[in-house]
């Protein structure tokens, strides 16, 4: 196998390459194709586990989370943890992806950051003049190898697809993987409980992705339809920025950009890529 | 990208002075920076400016590119006479282009550090000229009275020069061709590189255009598209059938 990277953050860990549902009806004779790394990948269902090559070499292959994995080079290693996924009482709900030219990096850092709420998704998830982003606390699990960012609140002006006024909302995010992030937020009606909504980044190749994202909700009464709706609207609000972001790799250069207090959490981010030596969709010096 | 051979021919980048440290370079008709068009979009030697109207009249010339995020400054918009950025509405005013506001933070001060990397800009003659460099002088005097058009050429800039030198239009300037005819009108054409194979051919007339004439000048710059970019074509064609 010839991939066009080395960068083992990306070579040997838990990649997806789409929702389970491509697998129905594909054999090996008929495999769901799609690209990862630079890359073709073809996956079939094999009695009651998927089986898959990467360019043309069979690689490990794993259904979990309603989602396809692939682990490209070497022995693979425990999939990160996603209690919520099997929690009781909690509604799984696949908005499946979107295409995006650009790189997964850019892609977790736009999830990641609530100062465009007001600008990006007005009148949704954030509104003028309620454009202050407080303090909030950013730390890295050194035992998973995750970053945490905790405390955030955020005035909403429609925060879900049910949400019916302004509301402060708290937020937390839980960086699993360069390329998986996951983000905690007011489940609306049930202040004390968090819905969670987990997004997972396919790298095509270093400037394209798809995005996937998968929500675990407190919500028995919306419509499957109404929700992937309000998740597809925000995220087509988010597209056309992404794809004007310039370079479409994430500099992970100090200097490069310029942050400012709001932005810790990209910063956390940045670093974090910057210390495993991440160079898969970042432009590293 | 096929690299044609340059020659004495060529008009844009080939002054016949030693490189000065800026110079005017034609970018955009004046008119296109309106109230209503917000943030345009630009080229200057390839590279993408953002353009605007401040509140002064004056022309802006910025790279495109917020310094915060990266975001194209041609997703803002012109509000209370700054740009804001599309992705946090970071504000920038006029001339220096310094960061005003921050919106997540309305308590603080913004940093001086903060700018948009900003270009010099003059309007003369209806066209928006930009120079990276402060330049002493005035653009050069095109006689335009009406700019009717601009084209995007898929050619290189050497090859847009020398297919218009043959056919009889002079350099009266860098990267300004006048003698010629559009329609039977006299004219004047001033060339912006856009990209790596991609010119704008800005043209316009001497005299102000009889609007029944109109039709044939668009016509004969239609026609004035197809032949430069079907000598570019040969060119490469010709450059390619020389390696083998």
């Amino acid at each position: 196998m010839t991939l066009a990277t080395s960068d083992p953050n990306v070579l040997h860990d838990w990649i997806t390459v789409g929702p389970a549902s491509r697998l129905l009806g594909t054999s090996p004779a008929r495999p769901y194709v799609t690209r990862l790394l630079g890359a073709q990948a073809c996956v079939w269902q094999e009695a009651a586990t998927p089986a898959a090559t990467l360019d043309g070499a069979p690689v490990s292959a794993l259904l979990r989370y309603g989602y396809i994995w692939i682990w490209p080079a070497g022995t693979p290693a425990p999939l990160f943890d996603f209690p919520e996924y099997d929690e009781p009482g909690r509604r799984i709900v696949d908005c499946d992806g979107f295409g995006v030219a650009v790189s997964g990096p850019r892609m977790v850092e736009n999830f990641l950051d609530m100062g465009h709420f007001p600008f990006v998704h007005a009148d949704y998830l954030g509104t003028v003049p309620h454009t202050e982003v407080k303090p909030y606390t950013v730390s890295v699990d050194e035992a998973n190898d995750e970053i945490r960012v905790t405390e955030c609140r955020f005035v909403q002006p429609k925060s879900s697809s049910i949400s019916t006024e302004p509301l402060e909302v708290h937020y937390r995010y839980r960086i699993m993987q360069p390329l998986s992030i996951m983000l905690y937020k007011s489940a609306f009606g049930r202040p004390d409980a968090l819905d969670a909504i987990a997004l997972f980044v396919q790298p095509v190749d270093e400037e394209r992705i798809f995005a996937y994202t998968v929500m675990a909700l407190f919500d028995d009464d919306s419509s499957h339809t109404s929700l992937v709706a309000f998740q597809h609207t925000i995220f087509g609000q988010d597209k056309p920025v992404l794809e004007n972001q310039v370079p479409k790799r994430l500099p992970l250069r100090p200097g490069s950009e310029t942050p400012t207090r709001c932005d810790v959490a990209s910063v956390a981010y940045r670093r974090w890529l910057k210390a495993r030596g991440m160079r898969y969709g970042v432009i590293a010096d | 990208m096929h690299d044609l051979p340059l020659n004495d021919m060529t008009m844009i980048d080939m002054t016949t002075h030693l490189p000065a440290p800026g110079r005017w370079r034609p970018v955009l008709p004046a008119t296109s920076l309106t109230p209503s068009a917000g943030v345009v979009l630009g080229f200057l030697q390839g590279e993408e400016l953002a353009l605007w109207r401040a509140p002064d009249g004056s022309a802006q010339a910025w790279e495109n590119r917020c310094p915060h995020r990266g975001l194209r400054f041609t997703l803002g918009t012109v509000v209370d006479g700054r740009v804001a950025c599309g992705y946090h509405g970071w504000s920038f005013r006029a001339g220096d282009g310094r960061c005003m506001a921050i919106p997540a933070h309305p308590q603080m001060t913004v940093p001086r550090s903060i700018c948009a990397r900003t270009f010099h800009a003059v309007e003369a003659e209806g066209m928006v000229w930009v120079s990276r460099a402060p330049v002493a002088g005035a653009p050069p005097a095109t006689g335009v009275r009406t700019w009717v058009r601009t084209l995007g050429i898929r050619a290189s800039p050497a090859s847009v020069a020398q297919t218009l030198a043959g056919a009889g239009w002079r350099a009266a300037a860098p990267d300004v061709l006048a003698g010629g005819e559009i329609g039977g009108d006299a004219a004047v054409l001033l060339l912006t590189q856009a990209a790596d194979g991609l010119v704008l051919l800005h043209a316009g007339l001497v005299d102000a255009p009889d609007p029944a004439c109109l039709p044939q000048i668009h016509a004969a710059l239609r026609r004035l598209r197809g032949e430069l970019e079907a000598q570019a074509d040969l060119a490469i064609t010709g450059t390619e059938g020389a390696k083998q």
